[in-house]
């Protein structure tokens, strides 16, 4: 990394080039899990959004002063304690999409990106750049996740967020829906295909 | 080396303390919300099974909340059906409050079942009209919990809803497609043998025949959920569910 | 006993922690280059989720369990919303504990696990395993299976695609798709052969 970080770079660079699923292959487990509906796929990536920013913002802040031996374990504490505080948002305000989601809001704790951004970036960086950092590859996780609910859901079975878009077979329509796209293999098929149109490009643009 | 393990533990402390108040705060702050969800999307599957679209706390005075004794058919109002709600997924795991289902009936998969039941009943001139008796048994992934609107009068089905299920979304899922669920109304819930009958259908089935009382369209690819969701019904429509219930109250409908 | 086969066979084929839940994918995708480091990863998970997932099962209907508190004189106190970080904290201390064991009386068993052991804190699958617990409300012994069945099915799910990937290394992956691309699509594949299971019904 050159000395001067660019701000722009820090917040963009994580969301398409450095994307976090696709390149980094971080945080896969949610991403499979939840995709199978867009509007599940939304709220889980409001709700990562919301803990990697956050999480990003506060050990940033308190870096100068965690002493590395419990330097992971204060982190666990932040970061856990801002899943809960998300988990009882989702579950107040989005009650039925909680159902859906089930354990996989409370599985953002484990989830690679959150504890590998406090790692690399927030520790060594300033509270705004961190804020920064977290957020873009946040919003390149909630991209990933939302494209691939919108394909998984409008391809699975004709709607998007459950308005019909084409009107199935079974509906007297024409559409005969993939049923194999809602079901768990697709979800590595398709971040496979994913992952192949990312690499492709960047190999691609570094020859050129 | 004494100052950075006295610096590791205040740093502790404080981290642990503000996180404690933020987590607290936000439970307490949001407790009231999740439970006016919850309530409230209790009461709209419940309306809407009974075939009332959206939310109304007008409509839902209208249902009377019943505990029914499985065993008699006996009933008798309830005056807190929240706090009976709240208590039942306590309730259907504790020995004391269930019947063991013995071997061979336990056709929806559920061990054992509480002795009593709080249904909901809509009356119509003095007389009940529509019931809608809560069910549960496994589907595919978990439990469904379900519930299941009959008329009383000509033992049809006015209406069903899921409150709970974990099945795939877009194939098993379906079974919240308004849609199939409309597709249930009006059929028969006891055959000619009084025994509660429903086929699952792929293809189009002669409306005049005995049986398109019975036949609700299955769902492609989804074959064990309506399983699970027939085995429901047969189970709770017996004579170890409401069976003894319903055959009171459609006494008194008529 | 019945239940109990019931809840192996299904944790271990048919809910399958890697396949039909895909938790735990970082490690699963991260450590399946070998068959060698994928059975040591597999049986240091299977260890640690039969340890995690009945202790934690403890915890739960002691403390955390809505009405639990009752007993000690609290009555209407309900901490459940402090579940989620008790049971990674759990999590944590066990692994650091098994580590710290590990290193004193088997260092053989240590120098060989060693280095997956911090993996495993930030492994879905362990505190999956323990969510899905809490959520079905599993008696203690219907637990102790639960752990040690999902632990397994992950186990071999990785060890089966560690294979997969040492045979692929002879074949002729397309550019983009190489490395993680095509890891991505043969776990899909193998994902696909799983869900025969689900049709199993005990």
């Amino acid at each position: 990394m050159s000395k001067k970080i660019d701000n722009r770079q820090i917040f963009l660079d994580p969301i398409i080039k450095n994307n976090p699923i696709a390149v980094q292959i971080l945080g896969i487990c949610s991403v499979l899990a939840v995709t199978s509906q867009l509007k599940t796929s939304i709220v889980m990536g409001l709700a990562v959004i919301f803990v990697v920013s956050l999480s990003n913002l506060f050990v940033s802040l308190i870096r100068n002063y965690i002493p590395s031996s419990i330097r992971i374990i204060v982190e666990m504490t932040i970061i856990a304690s801002l899943v809960i505080v998300a988990d009882q948002l989702i579950q107040a305000f989005f009650f039925s999409v909680s159902k859906q989601l089930s354990v996989f809001v409370g599985l953002i704790i484990t989830n690679c990106i959150v504890m590998g951004r406090a790692e690399a970036f927030a520790i060594k960086n300033s509270p705004y750049q961190s804020f920064l950092d977290g957020a873009g590859n946040a919003i390149g996780y909630a991209l990933i996740l939302v494209i691939m609910g919108a394909f998984r859901e409008l391809f699975g079975a004709g709607k998007l967020l459950g308005y019909t878009v084409f009107t199935t077979v079974q509906d007297g329509g024409w559409y005969v829906p993939n049923g194999l796209l809602l079901l768990a293999p697709s979800g590595f098929f398709l971040i496979g295909v994913i992952i192949w149109i990312i690499q492709s490009r960047i190999v691609a643009k570094g020859k050129a | 080396m004494q100052a950075e393990q006295r610096r590791a533990f205040l740093v502790g402390i404080a981290v642990a303390l503000v996180c404690s108040i933020l987590v607290s705060l936000s439970v307490v702050i949001l407790r009231p919300i999740q439970a006016v969800s919850r309530e409230r999307s209790r009461i709209e599957t419940i309306i809407a099974a009974a075939g009332f679209t959206g939310y109304s706390d007008d409509i839902f005075e209208q249902f009377v909340p019943l505990i029914v004794n499985l065993e008699t058919g006996e009933y008798r109002k309830e005056s807190d059906p929240e706090r009976w709600y709240a208590e039942f997924p306590e309730m259907i795991r504790d020995p004391e409050r269930c019947t063991i289902i013995p071997k061979g009936y336990d056709i929806a998969a559920i061990k054992m079942m509480p002795k009593e039941m709080m249904v909901y009943v809509l009356y119509n001139n003095d007389k009940p009209s529509i019931a809608i008796l809560p069910m549960y048994g496994s589907g595919l992934w978990s439990v469904m919990h379900s519930y299941l609107a009959v008329d009383l009068a000509s033992f049809t089905v006015a209406g069903i809803r899921f409150s709970e299920h974990g099945e795939t979304p877009g194939l098993g899922g379906e079974i919240d497609n308004i849609r199939w669920q409309t597709n249930w109304q009006g059929k028969k819930i006891y055959d000619y043998q009084d025994k509660p009958r429903f086929f699952f259908s792929k293809s189009p089935i002669r409306p005049d025949s005995e049986d398109a009382q019975h036949t609700v369209d299955a769902i492609s690819g989804a074959t064990l959920t309506t399983d699970g969701v027939k085995n429901t019904l047969y189970f709770w429509l017996s004579d170890m569910g409401y069976r003894n219930f319903l055959t009171k109250m459609n006494e008194e409908a008529q | 006993m019945e239940a109990h086969l019931s809840i192996l066979i299904k944790s271990i084929f048919v809910e399958n922690m890697a396949l039909a839940f895909f938790l735990g994918m970082c490690t699963f995708l991260a450590v399946s280059n070998k068959v060698e480091t994928a059975v040591g990863l597999g049986i240091a998970v299977i260890f640690v989720q039969s340890v995690t997932v009945p202790l934690n099962n403890i915890i739960f209907n002691t403390f955390i369990k809505a009405g639990s508190l009752d007993k000690f004189g609290l009555a209407g106190v309900d901490i459940s919303f402090l579940g989620l970080i008790t049971y990674i904290g759990v999590v944590a201390a066990t692994v650091q504990l098994l580590e710290m064991f590990l290193d004193k009386f088997v260092p053989s068993l240590y120098n060989s696990l060693g280095i997956f052991l911090p993996l495993i804190t930030v492994n879905c699958a362990i505190l999956g395993g323990t969510l899905f617990m809490v959520q079905r409300d599993y008696s203690f012994t219907e637990s102790v299976v639960y752990g040690f069945g999902s632990g397994f099915g992950w186990a071999l799910a990785l060890v089966c695609l560690a294979g997969l990937r040492e045979k692929m290394k002879y074949s002729d992956v397309p550019k983009g798709l190489q490395g993680h691309g095509i890891t991505f699509i043969a776990a899909g594949i193998m994902a696909m052969a799983f869900m025969v299971f689900s049709g199993i019904k005990l």
